[in-house]
């Protein structure tokens, strides 16, 4: 661990600030966008018509961490050599996603681009710009490149982080069209003469009245603001009207009825006709149709669980960072509580004060319970030979203007992981259209049995599917048969 | 979805009704004091939510109309149908900036110098509660607004300065901010009047972009390039520790102005993201800026290589300062 990062902590709490806003008024920052783990429909509602899907989390949150947690973990596993600063998460993961968007603007977009760019004529190497030939061609190559390495990284997901994903992007790509000479007066120009805020004061004045914590203040040419756009104006003009908004959207969870559920987090959409709405607490979106759905009695109660697990356990988690703050607890410390924390339950409400157990107990008791607990599962397999399967289906998905056949293939052997060096599955994903053809697969293993499951790691996390009676593998995918039912037919029954 | 040529028509009718108008600023001389603030304060308080929850901002200060236009243009210039999040970045770094009229509708521009692009937002009252509602937007890139024209060039115009990179965007931004004055109060004609839809479509892509660029200038920071973007991480890990510590005149050269970096609130620290990435010849400079005050960025800069690097320089800028040095 790096004790010097960690000490930033204290100043990157920007993120912290990020969370407590959640905490005392939930709507206005919304959880980072995550991989849904879409939970099974029970029906799609008639209404409301969805436009815009909201940047707004679906998932299950026992395996979700609130910002704060993930800057802090992230902090501590890599802070050593390559993060610039926890309090850039935000960006970092935007910066990510652009990244990656490359692969999809080569496939779709560039199309609707190259007509746009019909009315922009070729001008002239200049210098610092860019044509737009240049660019569209530039956009082509990075996402060419992007799409491979994220072939490459998902196959090595488990030893890789997104860090070293992007470094591989990086050793292919140019990106800052500028001439050097004009790169060197960027980058080591004359210091001297610049216009420094700290020089002038502005700075100090701007952090103590009108700078850190007070918009933007950024006062337009000739205006007649003057003196007034200063910190006291901020104050009294602004801070109320984003107090309003708070407050109408605290206004709605109170019309909702929520005051007895505060972990729970208003979901945003945008309707069809623009209006900005609130999904009722048991619905949900499909942030890939658009679709809303309602959870069954069972699911919301599983989901209400959920939720509830993880806001107790963020409020422990954000009593920690302040302790921290205050100095009630050391870097070490926080650092070791959070490890714990990391390896508890996560569908269990986390007591920092009874997980005492130390690393070297928890790898005794996972010893002891494996050694007494374990079947011998090659005798139960005998007459089980490892076959290898597969499950297969497609679905047409409209993207803009194009239609793309997206066709899935799954690979597994019927003994997994009861038989470890069986263990490895993969999904490859065909993308087929009229202009275009690409696949991308992803690696991970699957735990045997005819109703195992398979997991498959991708960029952002981890997907699971279920194999159902040795026939097919089910999932958000759909139901995808399976090649060879028969290779569940001497299934022990010891074996679920 | 509607096509491009319908979506964009009543932004240009908009901008020839600029115009009309705009002698009549002129003769004003002044901008109404009250409308200034409140419109001020609608267009912060729009930017502030707006950087947070795309979508509580909209609901506060924004029409359904503008709304779906918004959805619309978002598609288009992030290249993502769920671009919420991506319209809550943009607006962690604009700079809000507009003329107070008088007129039935207001123009006001958020400026993100860092992709040099501009965001052009109409309001207008809205009969029910006569509040400033965003009525109708566009985007533009601001090379346009300094009064670029066809063929465009696409490229963030600070790039193209022989000056010292935080000193170069100050410098360009401020261009665009007085252009917007200007031609707000009628001293100028304005560029953005005589633009056709054809090419108000080409401001789009060319704003995609310019922001695409930007994003991807800023991955060496965030990945585990080695060479001096390695060292620019660490130097930036040294300068945050230095701070909590108190302890920059440890790691900063001997002529920066420690006692005045010192009194910053620790906020204004925390809040700055970085923004801009550019390295050359074993130079290279990040600036990062505020997300609570896009108006103020810090500029590090750093000579060697990975295995052996000194911090140049580090201070701190604020956008507002260049206004004046430009208008002198």
């Amino acid at each position: 661990m790096n004790y010097p990062v960690l000490t930033t902590l204290g100043l990157s709490l920007c993120i912290t600030s990020v969370a407590m806003a959640q905490k005392t008024a939930t709507v206005i920052v919304p959880p980072p966008s995550n991989f849904n783990a879409i939970p099974t429909a029970r029906s799609q509602d008639d209404k409301p018509a969805p436009f815009w899907v909201v940047a707004q989390d679906n998932r299950p949150t026992s395996d979700r961490l609130s910002p704060t947690e993930e800057t802090l973990i992230k902090a501590g596993e890599y802070a050593t050599d390559s993060a610039v600063d926890p309090s850039v998460e935000l960006a970092k993961a935007y910066t990510q996603k652009i990244a990656e968007k490359l692969e999809k603007t080569s496939n779709r977009d560039n199309r609707r681009l190259a007509s746009h760019l019909k009315g922009i004529a070729t001008k002239n190497r200049t210098p610092g710009y860019v044509t737009p030939k240049t660019a569209l061609d530039k956009s082509k190559a990075l996402a060419t490149k992007a799409a491979d390495s994220t072939k490459k990284t998902n196959q090595a997901k488990t030893k890789t982080n997104f860090l070293s994903k992007l470094g591989t992007v990086l050793n292919l790509i140019e990106v800052v069209s500028v001439a050097a000479e004009t790169a060197g007066y960027l980058s080591a120009g004359d210091t001297i003469g610049a216009t420094s805020a700290a020089v002038k004061g502005g700075v100090k004045k701007g952090a103590e009245t009108a700078g850190a914590l007070a918009g933007s203040v950024f006062t337009p040419a000739g205006s007649i603001a003057g003196a007034m756009a200063g910190n006291a104006a901020y104050k009294e003009f602004v801070e109320p009207k984003i107090e309003a908004a708070e407050e109408a959207a605290r206004d709605e969870q109170t019309r909702k009825k929520y005051v007895n559920k505060p972990w729970y987090t208003p979901q945003q959409y945008m309707d069809s006709d623009g209006n900005i709405q609130y999904l009722s607490e048991d619905q949900y979106m499909d942030k890939e149709t658009g679709d809303i759905y309602t959870r069954s009695p069972e699911e919301q109660k599983e989901y209400e669980h959920q939720q509830r697990v993880h806001w107790q356990n963020q409020n422990t988690l954000q009593k920690l960072i302040e302790d921290y703050k205050n100095g009630k607890l050391s870097g070490k410390d926080l650092l070791d509580l959070i490890e714990r924390y990391d390896r508890h339950d996560d569908d269990s409400v986390w007591d920092p004060e009874a997980d005492t157990e130390t690393d070297e107990e928890a790898n005794e008791e996972t010893k002891t319970e494996t050694d007494e607990d374990q079947p011998d599962f090659q005798a139960l397999l005998a007459d089980v030979p490892p076959v290898k399967l597969t499950a297969k289906g497609s679905k047409t998905r409209k993207i803009g203007d194009l239609t793309v056949l997206e066709t899935y293939t799954f690979t597994f052997w019927n003994v997994g992981n009861y038989v470890p060096q069986y263990k490895a599955a993969s999904l490859r994903v065909d993308f087929t259209s009229k202009t275009h053809n690409d696949y991308n697969v992803m690696t991970g293993t699957f735990s045997g049995g005819p109703n195992g499951t398979i997991t498959i790691q991708h960029d952002e996390g981890s997907e699971s599917f279920n194999l159902r009676n040795g026939t097919h593998v089910t999932g958000e995918l759909g139901n995808l048969p399976i090649s060879n039912p028969a290779a569940f037919a001497n299934w022990p029954k010891e074996l679920k | 979805m509607r096509s491009l040529t319908i979506f964009f028509r009543p932004l240009i009718l908009v901008i020839a009704l600029l115009l009309c108008i705009a002698p009549h600023i002129a003769q004003a001389q002044t901008q109404d004091k009250k409308l200034y603030v409140e419109l001020w304060a609608e267009a912060e308080a729009f930017r502030t939510l707006a950087s947070q929850n795309f979508l509580t901002a909209l609901k506060n200060s924004s029409t359904p109309e503008a709304n779906l236009v918004f959805a619309e243009l978002g598609e288009l210039v992030w290249f993502d149908q769920d671009n919420a999040d991506d319209w809550s970045i943009f607006f962690r770094h604009s700079l809000v900036n507009f003329v107070a009229t008088g007129n039935e509708m207001e123009f006001v521009y958020f400026q993100n110098p860092w992709a040099d692009i501009t965001l052009l937002t109409i309001w207008s009252r809205t009969p029910k509660d006569n509040r400033l509602r965003i009525v109708d937007i566009g985007m533009l890139m601001s090379s346009v607004i300094r009064g670029a024209r066809v063929p465009f060039p696409i490229g963030r115009g600070w790039m193209r300065e022989k000056a010292y990179a935080p000193v170069a965007i100050g410098e360009i931004n401020a261009k665009t901010t007085n252009q917007i004055t200007d031609a707000g109060i009628g001293k100028i004609s304005n560029p953005l009047a005589s633009l056709t839809s054809e090419q108000a479509e080409a401001m789009v892509a060319g704003s995609a972009l310019q922001w695409m660029e930007y994003q991807t200038s800023l991955l060496p920071l965030f990945a585990d390039e080695t060479g001096i973007a390695s060292a620019m991480r660490a130097a930036w890990n040294n300068v945050m520790t230095a701070v909590n510590k108190k302890q920059l005149a440890n790691v900063l050269p001997a002529n920066s102005p420690i006692k005045k970096l010192n009194a910053i609130d620790p906020a204004l620290w925390a809040s700055l993201e970085p923004v801009a990435y550019i390295e050359n010849e074993g130079n290279a400079v990040s600036i990062f800026a505020s997300s609570r005050n896009p108006n103020t960025y810090a500029a590090l800069a750093i000579k060697g290589d990975d295995k052996k690097a000194k911090i140049t320089h580090f201070d701190f800028y604020q956008f507002s300062d260049f206004l004046d040095k430009d208008a002198k």
